[in-house]
């Protein structure tokens, strides 16, 4: 344990492991306050879709030496979209719509990367996320953009809430819930583009729904819910980046990993109480 | 008040409204219904129906399954826009606050959904505010009284998801209400409902119609029973086939044409052994045997029609009934060979 804590000590140090904490930190906050709503939706796996997305996005970038999140954040909104309309449009599930879009981008992403050969290693990154490279250009959009997204759910809370609660209900009360499915889609494109960068294409869409389902086991109201998911899933992120420096081990994963001990703990408590 | 303000809603405008609601006042029309057509893609469900809404009307709206019943509601809520006609609300009713609605379906099928009694009932301020929408301190004391109203507010805290099916409709009923709507809209309310609390639930509507001038539209394909409770009744069957009191109803030779006799009877409450056997047998039902056939699927179109045998279903009419446009004349004749007729 002793050895722990000093290595805490030694992490904060260094730069990257504060800008990652920081970095980490806000995304898992605007993954948690949408997560709640993307679950209850049954739009959990949107999270996935979009992720293959962003890495496609990512490639391109690359290809063209250009800023990823310039790139990907809105062409990943766009994409979202195209998920929406396309399961709008009755023939079409919404999970059916997100694995096509989904399966189509790992194949761009794979075809750029073996048209432009020379960026494997960069693309691998994204894949399975790295906070060693974060430069102070991401830092400061990755925290901005998080703010928009943690500020704009505050703002639109209890419209979002009738729109998940029940969609009818809130269309006929007068409300424009098409305009709150798409803010949702484009608040989820951005958290999802931004968060790539350090958990990774493949374990972003857990920061989505691993917290949420966690709150869920031991919540009751629905604000309630939310801040607890935040709460968890903030934990897990800076927990994570210590341990997976103090043991060398890959920073999402630990964090996936970390998420899964908590929703077997609030899982226990649930079964305990009954 | 020669300038009403326009409300242009799904094919709604405005009336001058005569002024605010109070039972035993001057009626005024809240809502007028002219010449609605309602389409599903090619399919008609409802046609050239007209009618009109006062100020503290408690109207049924009933008629079989597929009769358009639930489609007229949904292009009154601004759901579905009619294929024509138009319908006319008072001005200050369109304002969506005035107008309180309770859907048919209790939960959104979420018994995990984490939201607090409080929570959900809140939701029926929310059309009243502006951008940022925020709860006061004031809404949720609005919140209790309403829930304590409803004599729910011990339920307060409660995790919706966990409570039963009639507390779930009644905190509902509190979400269309805490806006303190002049028309309430309710859609097969106590369908889910067993016949105890459902008696609790229709003397809560009795009391705000009469007491506090809440004009009540409600769903119901009950036709059997809720004659005893509704003032007004508006039969559909893919058309306005009866639209007035429950007397008139009564004495319509056009209705005991329609219905049969004994059936025109018991529909309309207006006789002393049905209400004494009311009060008795609260969930009276009308088992008429009868097989009811379809005209959709004798016209050879394909619509989901469920049939429910023993709901108290008028037996098909004799003779060509009145004011009945889209109906088949040779629908009792040609009748359901297959699968429809499932008797």
């Amino acid at each position: 344990m002793m050895t722990f804590i000093d290595s805490i000590q030694q992490a904060i140090q260094y730069d990257f492991i504060l800008k990652a904490l920081l970095v980490g930190s806000l995304i898992a906050i605007s993954a948690s306050v949408l997560g709640l709503f993307l679950v209850l939706k049954k739009y959990s796996m949107i999270g996935d879709g979009l992720a293959h997305v962003s890495f496609a996005t990512v490639a391109i970038a690359l290809w063209l030496s250009a800023s990823p999140l310039v790139v990907s954040i809105p062409i990943v909104i766009l994409a979202s979209f195209f998920i929406l309309k396309l399961s709008e449009k009755a023939s079409m599930h919404g999970d059916a719509a997100i694995s096509l879009v989904s399966s189509f981008s790992i194949a761009m992403a794979v075809l750029i990367a073996s048209v432009a050969k020379g960026f494997n290693v960069d693309l691998m990154s994204y894949l399975f996320g790295s906070i060693l490279v974060i430069s102070n250009f991401d830092v400061a959009i990755s925290a901005a953009l998080s703010l928009v997204v943690i500020v704009t759910v505050m703002f639109f809370y209890h419209d979002l809430f009738a729109v998940t609660f029940d969609e009818e209900y809130a269309q006929a009360v007068g409300m424009n819930t098409k305009f709150y499915n798409y803010l949702l889609a484009v608040l989820t494109s951005i958290t999802i583009a931004l968060g790539i960068r350090i958990v990774g294409t493949m374990l972003i869409s857990s920061l989505i729904v691993f917290p949420t389902v966690t709150a869920l086991q031991v919540s009751r109201g629905f604000r309630m819910t939310i801040l607890i998911a935040t709460v968890i899933s903030v934990v897990c992120v800076v927990l994570g980046v210590f341990l997976s420096f103090a043991y060398n081990l890959p920073t999402g994963a630990v964090i996936v990993l970390m998420n899964a001990i908590a929703f077997a703990l609030a899982f226990l408590i649930k079964a305990l109480r009954r | 008040m020669n300038n009403p303000d326009i409300v242009n809603h799904n094919n709604v405008q405005s009336l001058n409204a005569e002024q605010p609601l109070k039972s035993g006042h001057l009626k005024s029309i809240i809502l007028r219904a002219d010449n609605i057509t309602l389409k599903y893609g090619r399919h008609e469900v409802l046609t050239d129906a007209s009618f009109t809404v006062e100020a503290g009307d408690y109207i049924g709206i009933v008629g079989p399954n597929g009769s358009g019943k639930t489609s007229l509601m949904k292009a009154m809520l601004g759901l579905i826009t009619p294929s024509s006609g138009k319908f006319s609300y008072a001005g200050e009713v369109r304002d969506n606050r005035f107008i309180g609605y309770l859907p048919q379906k209790v939960i959104s099928g979420d018994p995990l959904f984490p939201a607090k009694v409080r929570e959900v009932v809140a939701m029926g301020l929310l059309s009243s505010k502006r951008f940022p929408k925020h709860l006061s301190l004031e809404d949720y004391k609005k919140v209790d009284e309403i829930l304590s109203r409803l004599k729910i507010g011990n339920l307060a805290e409660k995790k919706i998801g966990n409570l039963s099916g009639g507390q779930q409709q009644r905190v509902l009923l509190a979400r269309a209400l805490v806006s303190s709507p002049r028309l309430l809209i309710l859609d097969e309310p106590t369908s889910a409902l067993d016949p105890k609390v459902r008696e609790n639930f229709y003397g809560i509507l009795k009391e705000l119609n009469e007491q506090d001038g809440v004009t009540i539209l409600l769903v119901s394909h009950d036709i059997g029973s809720i004659g005893q409770y509704t003032k007004k009744m508006l039969y559909l069957d893919r058309t306005v086939v009866f639209f007035g009191t429950y007397e008139d109803f009564c004495h319509s030779q056009d209705m005991t044409h329609y219905f049969g006799p004994l059936s025109q009877h018991k529909f309309c409450w207006q006789h002393d052994d049905l209400q004494e056997s009311a009060e008795a047998k609260p969930t009276f039902h009308f088992h008429a045997p009868h097989i009811h056939v379809d005209h959709v699927h004798a016209h050879g179109q394909s619509m989901d029609h469920s049939h429910e045998s023993d709901e108290g279903y008028p037996e098909d009419p004799q003779a060509e009934p009145w004011n009945v446009a889209s109906k088949a004349p040779s629908a009792t004749k040609t009748g359901s060979s297959d699968k429809e007729a499932r008797l």
